[in-house]
């Protein structure tokens, strides 16, 4: 989150403060350091005015109603910040959103209950980050390596990888099938696929049951205070990271193609982690996980909070949001220019997904149970409505459309208990009737306060150099 | 092998079904390159209103503020057209075709329903059947036509996003309209047994080879009837595509909707066609649905809708064979994992979209399709 890079050039970029006024004479690492401070001050004390604002957030006044709805205001504005960055910044329109909000909570769930009930054990949630990521690079090798290999056959006849694809897949069905029916002590030689998955799995036990005692003594010796804080953060930023590889591992197949068929791979992708979730024993089934510590407060969310904004402002604000932003505006010409389209899209939905999985880890170390059914597809089309209504490509509206559209129903229930039942007819038609008439949003593009703090805006300065490959 | 056998019939059956409401998807991004996501809602409207009128519970008129709002609506579309500087005659003609839909359905409404209290109709006959279908068939038909001159239409010439964003947003409408309490409630209603003993079997096929292969598979009425339909519909489809005049149409806007224009072809007719035609057949598609598996809700038709979509595109989207073959492999895999997977029946929504992302990963242009080199 360093700020932007100086250029040589242009003095301009300091601003009409009374220290900088003088710095058109200033060495330039003089002025970059003094507009890096200006930009990033506001940074640590909105951070610290977190914490009286705590104290009123969780005083006995608020109230505990007042107060969940300021946590689902947190929670809302990160997924719909996150996914503005897909859908308004880089203009794929992602319908799976909440997939990724339940690899995160899932993923920092299962490790807080298993190995860290009380949050004191960091360095085993570490563990379990590193094997499963261990697990799944060699599982990911194997099946990538023979995908690649498929498809080299594309030489041949450009359909003879897709046959050949669906013959490994009905290969890959059967050998389960199999496998499933029989005990484990009988399962044939052939069975390559199902022992697969089992030699891996055990893998994983292994690395777990290895080090799990190692990992729990260099805990104890950390120093008590740190504890909880850290193993939140490695449980936040895990689910986050995990949340990113699926994200990169379905978005570098289906970001190659058109806008419509990414949508309709989201939704699927999300449907495809909500149904394995649901059948898997370890993630709890369709009753879900229970009994997660609490963590989530109101200084730790809003800190979330304002770090993804600031995260997702700066990339969208910068040379390279440009460049994810041209690809947003003509794919082709942005390819003319030298633009990598794929990997600027491929970077927007990386970073969209971490910022989605660390709600969702967030939202499960909050709620104390999560069930896959408040991951369905209802949520993701929330988040949609969200970004769709306050303005896609305004982050400032996705931030006064989550939180206005998390208050209204609240309100609206305080009306009349009827009117729950019209909420999502109501955002269904405001989102057809948006589209009609005002199909930019609410805010269409514009933020609401000014992209530099404490800096004049720069002057046009031409090309953008740095972010463009 | 039995089970084989069966599994194969089964996945056939459910594949038939898809392939009808797939045909809808493809035939709509044939013309307009627009992936029209409410369709499958359109297939659920069709199975609610079959099962209303299968169990005679179509009212005869329409509730007061229902007219108070169409006419209100009526009133707004015409002085919105005066305000943005059309003429009246042009504002007219543009509110002319919901003026007279509003017209007919008036009187309809009050036909059917005395038809369908008929007691000549029976509760449980092919009559029944017919005139469930009939309504449906309209419901959905008139549904589709809306939906496209209301919601697509003043689109067209926008961003192909925005589209996608108001066919989400009419897919949803439809779906949580039909969970308000008013119209239909959340909770699934048993359908009605429209046909008599509809999933008896029908014919035993005693499968004999030697002594290698001695059983029996059963062909239920209901499958018969789904296979059958289908391929009657399919091959009515064909002639419609090939033979007439509306088909010839359809072809060429499909293949350039620009010089199809310059051609002569009334664009705003063939899209209203094709609209119609695949709601139609989403309408049927519904009515066979809720008679294979009876039970409807207003969700029934999220999942059905997305795996024809997924069969639309492994099949070639814009090609018509590509959609039914799509739609067949599809239901036969999903057939084959739940009869031979351990707890495949879990797993069964999953296959759908295992395949859609590898069929987007390998050969996005499906397996008829053309590969279309984007061109500025």
């Amino acid at each position: 989150m360093s700020s932007r890079k100086s250029d040589t050039s242009a003095p301009s970029a300091s601003a009409d403060d009374a220290p900088l006024a003088a710095s058109t004479t200033a060495p330039v690492w003089r002025q970059s350091l003094i507009a890096s401070l200006g930009a990033n001050l506001p940074i640590p004390v909105l951070l610290l005015l977190l914490i009286p604002l705590s104290r009123i957030v969780e005083g006995q006044a608020f109230g505990l109603y007042n107060q969940r709805i300021v946590m689902l205001i947190g929670f809302n504005i990160i997924l719909a910040v996150s996914l503005q960055l897909i859908n308004g910044f880089s203009g794929q329109f992602s319908l799976g959103h909440a997939g990724f909000m339940a690899v995160g909570a899932y993923l920092a769930a299962y490790p807080a209950i298993s190995y860290s009930q009380r949050l004191t054990d960091p360095t085993s949630c570490l563990l379990f980050f590193i094997s499963l990521g261990i697990v799944f690079a060699i599982g990911g090798v194997i099946l990538l390596g023979l995908f690649l290999l498929i498809r080299m056959t594309r030489r041949i006849h450009s359909a003879v990888p897709m046959w050949l694809l669906l013959l490994w897949i009905i290969w890959i069905v059967a050998d389960f099938a199999r496998g499933s029916l029989l005990d484990r002590q009988a399962w044939p030689y052939w069975l390559i696929w199902t022992r697969l998955i089992a030699a891996l799995q055990s893998m994983f036990d292994h690395m777990i049951a290895a080090g799990q005692t190692p990992a729990a003594n260099f805990s104890a010796h950390l120093p008590v205070f740190l504890q909880q804080p850290l193993s939140y953060l490695v449980l936040v930023i895990g689910g986050g990271l995990c949340a990113a590889v699926v994200g990169l591992v379905v978005g570098m197949p289906a970001l190659r193609l058109r806008g419509d068929y990414l949508a309709i791979a989201t939704l699927g992708l999300a449907e495809i982690i909500r149904i394995v979730i649901q059948n898997s024993q370890p993630l709890g089934g369709a009753l879900g996980l229970t009994g997660i510590p609490k963590f989530t407060d109101f200084v730790w969310l809003y800190g979330a909070v304002i770090i993804t904004i600031v995260v997702i402002w700066r990339l969208g604000y910068s040379a390279k949001g440009r460049a994810i932003m041209a690809v947003r505006e003509d794919e082709i010409a942005a390819a003319a220019i030298g633009i990598d389209t794929t990997r600027q899209k491929v970077i927007a939905f990386m970073v969209g997904a971490f910022f989605g999985g660390v709600a969702g880890a967030m939202f499960s170390l909050h709620e104390r149970s999560i069930t896959p059914g408040s991951f369905g597809m209802a949520k993701s089309i929330e988040i949609v409505v969200m970004v769709t209504l306050g303005g896609l490509g305004s982050i400032s509206g996705a931030i006064a459309a989550a939180i206005v559209l998390t208050l209204l129903p609240e309100i609206l229930r305080n009306v009349g208990a009827e009117i729950s039942d019209y909420r999502m007819i109501i955002y269904s038609a405001l989102l057809v009737v948006m589209m009609l008439v005002r199909p930019q949003g609410l805010l269409g593009g514009r933020e609401l306060w000014p992209r530099r703090f404490f800096r004049k805006q720069a002057q046009p300065r031409g090309f953008p150099v740095g972010g463009v490959k | 092998m039995q089970q084989l056998l069966q599994q194969i019939i089964n996945g056939i059956s459910v594949g038939s079904i898809y392939a009808l409401i797939a045909v809808g998807y493809t035939m709509v991004y044939g013309v307009l390159q627009l992936i029209n996501f409410a369709h499958g809602d359109v297939f659920m409207v069709g199975a609610i209103v079959s099962f209303y009128a299968a169990s005679r519970r179509i009212a005869p008129t329409m509730p007061w503020w229902l007219h108070v709002a169409i006419i209100a609506a009526l009133a707004l579309g015409f002085v919105v057209q005066l305000l943005i500087g059309r003429d009246w005659r042009t504002a007219l003609r543009r509110v002319l075709p919901f003026i007279i839909l509003y017209l007919v359905i008036v009187p309809g409404l009050l036909i059917v329903s005395a038809i369908s209290h008929s007691s000549r109709l029976g509760s449980s006959s092919w009559a029944m059947a017919g005139f469930a279908l009939l309504v449906a068939l309209l419901a959905c038909g008139t549904l589709g036509f809306t939906i496209e001159r209301l919601a697509y239409r003043p689109l067209r010439n926008k961003p192909r996003i925005n589209s996608l964003i108001t066919a989400i947003g009419i897919s949803l409408l439809l779906e949580f309209g039909g969970q308000n309490p008013a119209v239909f409630g959340p909770t699934p209603q048993a359908y009605p047994e429209v046909i008599p003993r509809v999933t008896e079997p029908l014919v035993n096929f005693h499968v004999h080879v030697g002594r290698l292969l001695n059983v029996v598979v059963v062909l239920t009425k209901v499958d018969v009837l789904v296979i059958g339909t289908t391929l009657f519909l399919m091959i009515v489809l064909t002639w419609i595509v090939l033979k007439t005049r509306t088909g010839l149409a359809l072809r060429a806007v499909s293949y350039r909707f620009d010089t199809s224009a310059l051609m002569g072809i009334d664009i705003d007719r063939v899209v209203s066609v094709t609209f119609v035609l695949g709601s139609c057949l989403a309408a049927v598609a519904g009515v066979l649905y809720a008679v294979k598996y009876p039970k409807v809700e207003p969700l029934m038709g999220l999942l059905p809708g997305i795996k024809a979509f997924v069969a639309a595109v492994f099949g070639g989207i814009g090609n018509i064979a590509g959609a039914v073959v799509g739609a067949l492999i599809l239901g036969l895999v999903e057939a084959l994992v739940v009869g031979f997977l351990n707890n495949g029946s879990q797993y069964r929504d999953a296959v759908a979209f295992v395949i859609l992302i590898v069929i987007l990963l390998v050969k996005p242009s499906g397996l008829l399709g053309k590969h279309v080199v984007e061109k500025v």
